[in-house]
């Protein structure tokens, strides 16, 4: 198996080891673990990420236009279903008297973002003739 | 002159009125309501800005209002754009408030918007900061990818 060695592999792979560096470090050195464990698990994503990436060639990562035209598309309407998740909650947490913390309501928006995108992503791709 | 050129925007005018209809049963106390603030005023605001764009755009010629391919591509493009601004700053956001709860950093009073969220009154909750972000970033970018011609 041939790595690649070129400037888009080797810079976020020492970012994404220097992460890892400072989450150990940070671990030792701060009495709340939180962020220490975000770098840390931030770290080793991106590393394996990395190693993923470094044995395929470059233009196996470039999108065609059909690819650029469905994420576009995706994207589009997602952003129009958090938009509205987010006004629904905010009239809720407005008008009502229940009231809705951004703690758990921000999981929430970010997961049905996440989710919309690649549903829609995947449909789109399936049905074709955009 | 016709009063309506373009069916398509009706729908607009309808829901203003609506909205001005339900704004002012809730302010004459017909429709009761248990929140903190007042929904009223704010309804019948956004049932008159609804209805006059629904007025302008279906006095219109329906040749007129259509997009071409150009502002489609434009727009999806800068909609899908601030979809990952708004992930970004959907997640910042969750960060701070777990961080802050966890007591594990202490910002004090730099970014009082968020840490005190009770302060600001409900102009600056979370959830209308998201749909500012929103704005100011179609806005933005329409502004930008406009500028900038070329859409691929």
């Amino acid at each position: 198996m041939k790595f690649r060695t070129d400037k888009y592999i080797l810079i976020p792979m020492s970012m994404a080891i220097g992460m890892l560096i400072t989450g150990i470090l940070l671990s030792y050195f701060m009495p709340s673990l939180f962020f220490a464990r975000i770098l840390i698990i931030v770290g080793t994503m991106l590393s394996v990420t990395g190693v993923y990436v470094a044995t395929k060639p470059i233009e196996y990562f470039m999108p065609d236009e059909r690819t650029n035209k469905n994420t576009d598309k995706a994207g589009y309407h997602a952003f129009w279903i958090m938009v509205n998740v987010v006004i629904i909650l905010n009239l809720i947490d407005m008008f009502t008297s229940v009231s809705i913390e951004y703690k758990y309501a921000g999981l929430l928006i970010f997961i049905i973002g996440i989710f919309s995108l690649y549903t829609l992503r995947w449909y789109y791709n399936k049905k074709g003739g955009l | 002159m016709k009063l309506i050129n373009n069916k398509r925007y009706t729908v607009l005018v309808v829901l203003g009125l609506v909205n001005i209809m339900i704004g002012l049963a809730e302010m004459l106390k017909i429709i009761p309501y248990s929140g903190t603030a007042t929904p009223g005023v704010s309804m019948m605001g956004a049932g008159i800005i609804i209805l006059i764009i629904g007025l302008y755009l279906s006095r219109t010629p329906e040749s007129e209002s259509m997009p071409d391919e150009r502002t489609m591509k434009r727009d999806m493009k800068v909609q899908s754009s601030t979809f990952g601004i708004i992930l970004a700053y959907v997640t910042l956001l969750l960060l701070m408030d777990v961080s802050w709860s966890s007591n594990s950093i202490n910002m004090g009073d730099f970014f009082l918007i968020f840490s005190r969220p009770e302060d600001m009154s409900v102009l600056f909750s979370r959830y209308m900061s998201i749909i500012f972000v929103a704005i100011i970033s179609i806005v933005a970018l329409t502004f930008y990818y406009n500028k900038k011609g070329d859409m691929k």
